[in-house]
Protein backbone atom coordinates (compact mmCIF):
# COMPACT_ATOMS: atom_id res chain seq x y z
CA UNK A 1 0.00 0.00 0.00
CA UNK A 2 1.38 3.46 -1.12
CA UNK A 3 0.82 6.81 0.50
CA UNK A 4 -1.88 7.62 -1.89
CA UNK A 5 -3.64 4.56 -1.23
CA UNK A 6 -3.48 5.42 2.72
CA UNK A 7 -4.51 9.12 2.07
CA UNK A 8 -7.57 7.93 -0.05
CA UNK A 9 -8.60 5.54 2.90
CA UNK A 10 -8.22 8.22 5.88
CA UNK A 11 -10.05 10.26 3.72
CA UNK A 12 -12.75 8.03 2.85
CA UNK A 13 -12.87 6.55 6.05
CA UNK A 14 -15.86 8.43 7.21
CA UNK A 15 -18.02 6.10 4.70
CA UNK A 16 -17.40 3.07 6.30
CA UNK A 17 -18.72 4.48 9.97
CA UNK A 18 -22.27 4.92 10.70
CA UNK A 19 -23.89 2.67 8.37
CA UNK A 20 -27.06 1.47 9.25
CA UNK A 21 -27.14 -2.20 10.64
CA UNK A 22 -28.94 -5.42 8.14
CA UNK A 23 -32.59 -5.71 9.01
CA UNK A 24 -32.65 -7.96 12.31
CA UNK A 25 -35.14 -10.21 11.49
CA UNK A 26 -33.34 -11.04 7.94
CA UNK A 27 -31.57 -13.52 10.12
CA UNK A 28 -34.66 -15.18 11.75
CA UNK A 29 -36.49 -15.53 8.08
CA UNK A 30 -33.35 -17.11 6.05
CA UNK A 31 -33.00 -19.53 9.46
CA UNK A 32 -36.77 -20.56 9.04
CA UNK A 33 -35.79 -20.66 5.00
CA UNK A 34 -32.91 -23.21 5.88
CA UNK A 35 -35.02 -25.69 7.99
CA UNK A 36 -37.67 -25.40 5.28
CA UNK A 37 -34.94 -26.55 2.71
CA UNK A 38 -33.57 -29.06 4.70
CA UNK A 39 -37.01 -30.59 5.59
CA UNK A 40 -37.46 -30.66 1.75
CA UNK A 41 -34.18 -32.02 1.24
CA UNK A 42 -34.65 -34.82 3.55
CA UNK A 43 -38.48 -36.00 1.68
CA UNK A 44 -36.41 -35.79 -1.52
CA UNK A 45 -33.69 -38.14 -0.43
CA UNK A 46 -36.34 -40.34 0.85
CA UNK A 47 -38.12 -40.23 -2.28
CA UNK A 48 -35.07 -40.68 -4.19
CA UNK A 49 -34.11 -44.01 -2.67
CA UNK A 50 -37.57 -45.35 -2.19
CA UNK A 51 -39.27 -44.77 -5.37
CA UNK A 52 -37.05 -46.70 -7.81
CA UNK A 53 -37.24 -49.84 -5.77
CA UNK A 54 -40.89 -49.18 -5.36
CA UNK A 55 -41.73 -49.14 -9.05
CA UNK A 56 -39.15 -52.31 -9.73
CA UNK A 57 -40.52 -54.23 -7.21
CA UNK A 58 -44.00 -53.07 -7.95
CA UNK A 59 -43.36 -53.56 -11.81
CA UNK A 60 -41.69 -57.13 -11.66
CA UNK A 61 -44.90 -58.04 -9.63
CA UNK A 62 -46.58 -56.62 -12.07
CA UNK A 63 -45.20 -58.52 -14.93
CA UNK A 64 -45.88 -61.75 -12.85
CA UNK A 65 -49.24 -61.02 -12.28
CA UNK A 66 -49.65 -60.72 -16.33
CA UNK A 67 -47.44 -63.57 -16.65
CA UNK A 68 -50.24 -66.20 -14.18
CA UNK A 69 -52.99 -64.83 -15.47
CA UNK A 70 -51.69 -65.12 -19.08
CA UNK A 71 -51.23 -68.89 -18.41
CA UNK A 72 -54.80 -69.33 -16.88
CA UNK A 73 -57.29 -71.67 -18.25
CA UNK A 74 -59.97 -68.59 -18.52
CA UNK A 75 -61.11 -69.15 -22.51
CA UNK A 76 -60.18 -65.85 -23.95
CA UNK A 77 -62.18 -64.18 -26.64
CA UNK A 78 -61.17 -65.14 -29.94
CA UNK A 79 -59.87 -62.13 -31.76
CA UNK A 80 -58.01 -62.92 -35.50
CA UNK A 81 -55.77 -59.66 -35.74
CA UNK A 82 -54.51 -60.19 -39.28
CA UNK A 83 -53.35 -56.61 -39.33
CA UNK A 84 -54.19 -55.34 -42.88
CA UNK A 85 -58.43 -56.46 -42.11
CA UNK A 86 -60.73 -55.59 -40.43
CA UNK A 87 -60.93 -58.15 -37.46
CA UNK A 88 -63.56 -60.41 -37.26
CA UNK A 89 -65.62 -60.79 -33.87
CA UNK A 90 -67.29 -57.36 -33.32
CA UNK A 91 -67.73 -57.60 -29.41
CA UNK A 92 -64.07 -57.56 -29.39
CA UNK A 93 -63.88 -55.01 -32.10
CA UNK A 94 -65.65 -52.86 -30.20
CA UNK A 95 -63.37 -53.41 -27.19
CA UNK A 96 -60.37 -51.41 -29.62
CA UNK A 97 -60.74 -48.10 -29.22
CA UNK A 98 -60.65 -45.92 -32.40
CA UNK A 99 -58.10 -45.47 -33.69
CA UNK A 100 -55.99 -48.44 -32.76
CA UNK A 101 -52.47 -47.86 -31.95
CA UNK A 102 -50.18 -50.62 -31.69
CA UNK A 103 -47.07 -49.41 -31.53
CA UNK A 104 -43.99 -51.23 -32.39
CA UNK A 105 -46.24 -54.30 -32.99
CA UNK A 106 -48.09 -53.47 -35.99
CA UNK A 107 -45.18 -51.39 -37.96
CA UNK A 108 -45.05 -52.94 -40.83
CA UNK A 109 -48.97 -52.85 -41.01
CA UNK A 110 -51.46 -50.62 -42.73
CA UNK A 111 -52.83 -48.13 -39.67
CA UNK A 112 -56.70 -49.39 -39.32
CA UNK A 113 -59.50 -47.90 -37.68
CA UNK A 114 -62.43 -49.33 -36.44
CA UNK A 115 -65.43 -47.35 -36.48
CA UNK A 116 -68.10 -47.41 -34.38
CA UNK A 117 -71.27 -45.87 -34.38
CA UNK A 118 -72.13 -42.84 -32.69
CA UNK A 119 -73.60 -43.50 -29.25
CA UNK A 120 -76.17 -41.01 -27.35
CA UNK A 121 -74.36 -39.10 -24.82
CA UNK A 122 -75.29 -40.53 -22.02
CA UNK A 123 -74.46 -44.40 -22.58
CA UNK A 124 -70.67 -42.86 -23.75
CA UNK A 125 -70.34 -41.26 -20.19
CA UNK A 126 -70.44 -44.91 -18.52
CA UNK A 127 -68.26 -46.20 -21.26
CA UNK A 128 -64.50 -47.09 -20.54
CA UNK A 129 -61.84 -44.68 -21.65
CA UNK A 130 -58.47 -46.45 -22.55
CA UNK A 131 -55.09 -45.84 -23.84
CA UNK A 132 -53.42 -46.32 -27.18
CA UNK A 133 -52.10 -50.26 -27.28
CA UNK A 134 -48.12 -50.02 -25.87
CA UNK A 135 -45.99 -52.64 -27.08
CA UNK A 136 -44.45 -54.83 -24.67
CA UNK A 137 -41.15 -54.47 -24.04
CA UNK A 138 -40.17 -58.10 -24.52
CA UNK A 139 -42.73 -58.53 -27.15
CA UNK A 140 -40.73 -58.63 -30.88
CA UNK A 141 -41.67 -55.62 -32.84
CA UNK A 142 -40.16 -56.70 -35.91
CA UNK A 143 -42.96 -58.90 -37.67
CA UNK A 144 -46.34 -58.30 -38.39
CA UNK A 145 -49.01 -59.97 -35.54
CA UNK A 146 -51.04 -62.05 -37.74
CA UNK A 147 -53.71 -63.34 -35.26
CA UNK A 148 -54.01 -63.31 -31.19
CA UNK A 149 -56.76 -62.67 -28.32
CA UNK A 150 -57.30 -59.63 -26.15
CA UNK A 151 -57.74 -60.72 -22.59
CA UNK A 152 -59.33 -57.79 -19.84
CA UNK A 153 -57.43 -58.49 -16.83
CA UNK A 154 -56.67 -56.55 -13.35
CA UNK A 155 -53.61 -55.01 -12.77
CA UNK A 156 -52.51 -52.94 -10.19
CA UNK A 157 -51.73 -49.26 -11.60
CA UNK A 158 -47.35 -49.64 -10.76
CA UNK A 159 -48.03 -51.34 -13.98
CA UNK A 160 -48.56 -48.88 -16.15
CA UNK A 161 -44.94 -47.57 -15.57
CA UNK A 162 -43.75 -50.79 -17.42
CA UNK A 163 -45.03 -49.02 -20.87
CA UNK A 164 -43.66 -45.28 -19.74
CA UNK A 165 -46.94 -44.01 -18.52
CA UNK A 166 -47.41 -42.02 -14.87
CA UNK A 167 -48.23 -43.60 -12.20
CA UNK A 168 -49.41 -41.28 -9.18
CA UNK A 169 -47.22 -42.84 -6.21
CA UNK A 170 -50.12 -42.59 -3.91
CA UNK A 171 -52.29 -45.33 -6.12
CA UNK A 172 -49.61 -47.23 -7.53
CA UNK A 173 -51.44 -50.48 -5.60
CA UNK A 174 -55.00 -49.97 -6.84
CA UNK A 175 -56.27 -51.72 -9.62
CA UNK A 176 -56.12 -50.94 -13.18
CA UNK A 177 -58.06 -52.66 -16.02
CA UNK A 178 -55.97 -54.18 -18.88
CA UNK A 179 -56.40 -55.52 -22.17
CA UNK A 180 -53.40 -57.69 -23.35
CA UNK A 181 -52.85 -58.85 -27.03
CA UNK A 182 -51.79 -62.45 -26.76
CA UNK A 183 -50.22 -63.26 -30.03
CA UNK A 184 -50.86 -67.48 -31.17
CA UNK A 185 -47.64 -68.17 -30.11
CA UNK A 186 -48.70 -67.47 -26.56
CA UNK A 187 -46.53 -64.30 -26.03
CA UNK A 188 -48.00 -60.91 -24.95
CA UNK A 189 -47.45 -58.60 -27.53
CA UNK A 190 -49.41 -55.12 -26.64
CA UNK A 191 -50.90 -53.57 -23.22
CA UNK A 192 -53.52 -50.90 -23.20
CA UNK A 193 -55.07 -49.45 -20.04
CA UNK A 194 -58.62 -48.78 -19.54
CA UNK A 195 -60.45 -46.51 -17.20
CA UNK A 196 -64.45 -46.81 -16.74
CA UNK A 197 -65.52 -42.72 -16.28
CA UNK A 198 -67.73 -41.58 -13.40
CA UNK A 199 -71.22 -40.56 -15.04
CA UNK A 200 -72.34 -37.44 -14.25
CA UNK A 201 -74.43 -36.86 -11.79
CA UNK B 1 -20.50 -29.06 22.00
CA UNK B 2 -18.83 -27.79 19.31
CA UNK B 3 -17.39 -24.34 18.81
CA UNK B 4 -18.67 -23.25 15.80
CA UNK B 5 -17.08 -19.76 15.67
CA UNK B 6 -13.54 -21.66 15.04
CA UNK B 7 -14.17 -23.53 12.28
CA UNK B 8 -13.35 -22.57 8.70
CA UNK B 9 -16.09 -21.59 6.14
CA UNK B 10 -15.54 -24.69 4.33
CA UNK B 11 -15.92 -26.98 7.59
CA UNK B 12 -19.25 -24.48 8.22
CA UNK B 13 -20.52 -25.24 4.60
CA UNK B 14 -20.44 -28.82 4.87
CA UNK B 15 -22.02 -28.61 8.40
CA UNK B 16 -24.51 -26.62 6.79
CA UNK B 17 -25.37 -28.98 4.26
CA UNK B 18 -25.56 -31.90 6.34
CA UNK B 19 -28.37 -29.64 8.32
CA UNK B 20 -26.46 -28.03 10.60
CA UNK B 21 -28.24 -24.59 11.81
CA UNK B 22 -25.47 -23.73 13.55
CA UNK B 23 -23.17 -23.56 11.07
CA UNK B 24 -25.67 -21.39 8.94
CA UNK B 25 -26.00 -19.26 11.68
CA UNK B 26 -22.02 -19.12 12.13
CA UNK B 27 -21.91 -18.55 8.59
CA UNK B 28 -24.17 -15.60 8.47
CA UNK B 29 -22.85 -13.97 11.27
CA UNK B 30 -19.68 -14.45 9.69
CA UNK B 31 -20.01 -12.65 6.74
CA UNK B 32 -23.14 -10.67 6.45
CA UNK B 33 -22.22 -7.47 7.70
CA UNK B 34 -19.33 -7.02 4.56
CA UNK B 35 -21.93 -7.98 2.38
CA UNK B 36 -24.63 -5.84 3.26
CA UNK B 37 -21.97 -3.61 3.95
CA UNK B 38 -20.52 -3.89 0.39
CA UNK B 39 -24.70 -3.72 -1.08
CA UNK B 40 -25.04 -0.50 0.74
CA UNK B 41 -21.75 1.22 -0.22
CA UNK B 42 -22.58 0.52 -3.55
CA UNK B 43 -26.61 1.26 -4.30
CA UNK B 44 -26.59 3.79 -1.08
CA UNK B 45 -29.86 2.35 -0.28
CA UNK B 46 -30.34 0.31 3.06
CA UNK B 47 -33.49 -1.61 1.19
CA UNK B 48 -31.05 -2.65 -1.87
CA UNK B 49 -28.59 -3.58 0.95
CA UNK B 50 -31.10 -5.62 2.85
CA UNK B 51 -32.58 -7.45 -0.52
CA UNK B 52 -29.35 -8.37 -1.40
CA UNK B 53 -27.87 -9.81 1.67
CA UNK B 54 -30.84 -11.55 1.69
CA UNK B 55 -30.88 -12.84 -1.96
CA UNK B 56 -27.19 -14.17 -0.83
CA UNK B 57 -27.86 -15.98 1.65
CA UNK B 58 -30.89 -17.83 0.33
CA UNK B 59 -28.50 -18.60 -3.00
CA UNK B 60 -26.38 -20.24 -0.71
CA UNK B 61 -29.17 -22.26 1.30
CA UNK B 62 -30.47 -23.41 -2.07
CA UNK B 63 -27.46 -23.90 -3.89
CA UNK B 64 -24.55 -24.63 -1.64
CA UNK B 65 -23.20 -26.95 -4.49
CA UNK B 66 -23.10 -24.04 -6.63
CA UNK B 67 -19.27 -23.02 -4.15
CA UNK B 68 -16.39 -24.49 -5.02
CA UNK B 69 -13.69 -24.84 -3.33
CA UNK B 70 -10.96 -24.71 -6.03
CA UNK B 71 -12.54 -21.84 -7.44
CA UNK B 72 -11.57 -19.32 -4.08
CA UNK B 73 -12.85 -18.79 -0.89
CA UNK B 74 -16.58 -18.16 0.52
CA UNK B 75 -16.24 -15.06 1.08
CA UNK B 76 -15.04 -14.43 -2.62
CA UNK B 77 -18.06 -16.44 -3.85
CA UNK B 78 -20.68 -14.92 -1.47
CA UNK B 79 -19.42 -11.52 -2.36
CA UNK B 80 -19.66 -12.56 -6.17
CA UNK B 81 -23.78 -13.25 -5.49
CA UNK B 82 -23.60 -9.99 -3.90
CA UNK B 83 -21.91 -7.98 -6.55
CA UNK B 84 -24.58 -9.43 -9.44
CA UNK B 85 -27.65 -8.27 -7.23
CA UNK B 86 -26.23 -5.00 -6.60
CA UNK B 87 -25.17 -4.66 -10.40
CA UNK B 88 -28.32 -5.55 -11.42
CA UNK B 89 -30.27 -3.79 -8.80
CA UNK B 90 -28.49 -0.54 -10.23
CA UNK B 91 -29.48 -1.28 -13.98
CA UNK B 92 -27.38 -2.86 -17.05
CA UNK B 93 -25.27 0.22 -17.51
CA UNK B 94 -22.61 -0.95 -15.87
CA UNK B 95 -21.55 -3.55 -17.71
CA UNK B 96 -20.56 -1.29 -20.73
CA UNK B 97 -17.65 0.66 -19.73
CA UNK B 98 -14.95 0.21 -22.65
CA UNK B 99 -11.63 -1.53 -22.74
CA UNK B 100 -10.53 1.36 -24.43
CA UNK B 101 -12.12 3.89 -21.96
CA UNK B 102 -10.93 1.57 -19.29
CA UNK B 103 -7.07 1.32 -19.88
CA UNK B 104 -6.55 4.84 -21.00
CA UNK B 105 -7.87 5.88 -17.89
CA UNK B 106 -3.70 5.58 -16.62
CA UNK B 107 -2.81 7.94 -19.63
CA UNK B 108 -5.73 10.58 -19.54
CA UNK B 109 -6.38 10.92 -15.60
CA UNK B 110 -3.88 12.07 -12.86
CA UNK B 111 -4.85 11.53 -9.22
CA UNK B 112 -4.90 14.90 -7.16
CA UNK B 113 -1.47 15.92 -4.90
CA UNK B 114 -2.28 14.68 -1.41
CA UNK B 115 -2.29 18.23 -0.08
CA UNK B 116 -5.10 19.23 -2.42
CA UNK B 117 -6.79 16.02 -1.81
CA UNK B 118 -6.78 16.26 2.09
CA UNK B 119 -8.36 20.01 1.67
CA UNK B 120 -10.92 18.79 -0.77
CA UNK B 121 -11.87 16.12 1.85
CA UNK B 122 -11.75 18.58 4.30
CA UNK B 123 -14.80 19.79 6.45
CA UNK B 124 -17.31 17.52 3.21
CA UNK B 125 -19.93 16.42 4.99
CA UNK B 126 -20.12 12.58 5.28
CA UNK B 127 -23.28 12.51 3.12
CA UNK B 128 -22.24 15.13 0.45
CA UNK B 129 -19.09 12.30 0.15
CA UNK B 130 -21.38 9.74 -0.28
CA UNK B 131 -23.81 11.45 -2.72
CA UNK B 132 -20.30 12.55 -4.99
CA UNK B 133 -19.24 8.97 -4.64
CA UNK B 134 -22.99 7.08 -5.63
CA UNK B 135 -22.56 9.49 -8.79
CA UNK B 136 -20.04 7.20 -10.27
CA UNK B 137 -20.43 4.60 -12.87
CA UNK B 138 -20.92 1.83 -10.85
CA UNK B 139 -17.91 -0.18 -12.36
CA UNK B 140 -15.44 2.68 -10.72
CA UNK B 141 -17.43 2.81 -7.33
CA UNK B 142 -17.10 -0.64 -7.37
CA UNK B 143 -13.34 0.00 -6.93
CA UNK B 144 -13.06 2.45 -4.54
CA UNK B 145 -15.57 0.56 -2.23
CA UNK B 146 -13.34 -2.21 -2.40
CA UNK B 147 -10.00 -0.98 -2.07
CA UNK B 148 -10.42 2.43 -0.35
CA UNK B 149 -13.60 1.40 2.07
CA UNK B 150 -13.44 -1.98 2.35
CA UNK B 151 -9.60 -1.95 2.45
CA UNK B 152 -9.02 -4.71 0.22
CA UNK B 153 -5.88 -5.57 -1.52
CA UNK B 154 -5.91 -5.35 -5.05
CA UNK B 155 -5.63 -8.84 -5.37
CA UNK B 156 -8.43 -9.74 -3.36
CA UNK B 157 -10.62 -6.86 -4.71
CA UNK B 158 -9.44 -8.34 -8.54
CA UNK B 159 -10.77 -11.68 -7.68
CA UNK B 160 -13.83 -10.08 -6.16
CA UNK B 161 -14.31 -8.56 -9.34
CA UNK B 162 -12.99 -10.28 -11.21
CA UNK B 163 -11.31 -9.05 -13.22
CA UNK B 164 -6.83 -8.52 -13.81
CA UNK B 165 -5.06 -6.63 -11.42
CA UNK B 166 -3.66 -4.34 -13.70
CA UNK B 167 -8.02 -3.18 -14.44
CA UNK B 168 -8.16 -3.05 -10.98
CA UNK B 169 -5.39 -0.34 -10.60
CA UNK B 170 -6.58 1.94 -13.50
CA UNK B 171 -10.03 1.52 -12.68
CA UNK B 172 -9.57 2.80 -9.17
CA UNK B 173 -7.38 5.49 -10.67
CA UNK B 174 -10.22 6.86 -12.72
CA UNK B 175 -12.54 6.81 -9.95
CA UNK B 176 -10.13 8.78 -7.47
CA UNK B 177 -10.01 11.30 -9.97
CA UNK B 178 -13.54 11.50 -10.78
CA UNK B 179 -14.42 11.75 -6.97
CA UNK B 180 -11.57 14.20 -6.78
CA UNK B 181 -13.55 16.26 -9.76
CA UNK B 182 -17.03 15.60 -8.16
CA UNK B 183 -16.09 16.95 -4.92
CA UNK B 184 -14.15 20.56 -6.26
CA UNK B 185 -17.36 21.21 -7.85
CA UNK B 186 -18.89 20.93 -4.50
CA UNK B 187 -15.89 23.71 -3.40
CA UNK B 188 -16.36 25.52 -5.96
CA UNK B 189 -14.43 28.42 -5.13
CA UNK B 190 -12.68 27.64 -2.15
CA UNK B 191 -10.38 25.57 -3.94
CA UNK B 192 -8.38 26.96 -7.46
CA UNK B 193 -9.26 24.89 -10.45
CA UNK B 194 -5.57 24.24 -10.71
CA UNK B 195 -5.36 22.15 -7.44
CA UNK B 196 -7.72 19.67 -9.16
CA UNK B 197 -4.74 17.46 -10.58
CA UNK B 198 -1.50 17.53 -10.70
CA UNK B 199 1.39 17.04 -13.20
Amino acid sequence: MNEEDKVWRKALHPLAEDLPEVDPQLEGWLLSEFRKQRQSSVEGARKRIWLPIAFAATGATAAAIVCVLLLKTVPPQKLDLPMAQAPKAPEIAAQIETPLAVKSVASNAKPRTVKTAPKPRAQRQTEPSATAFYALPYADPSGPMLSGDVIRVSLPRSAMGIVGLPVNPDRMFEPVQADVIVGDDGVAHAIRFVQYQQPYK
Amino acid sequence: MADFTTFSDDELLRRMREGSESAFTTLYQRHHRALYRFAYQMSGSSAIADEVTQEVFLALIRQPERFKQEQGPLGAFLHGIARNHVLKALGRDWRYVSQEEDESSMQDLVAPQRDVLTLLMEGQEREQLRQAMLSLPAVYREALVLCDIEELNYDDAAVRIGCPLGTVRSRLHRARALLASKLEIHRKGAVPKSWSYSR
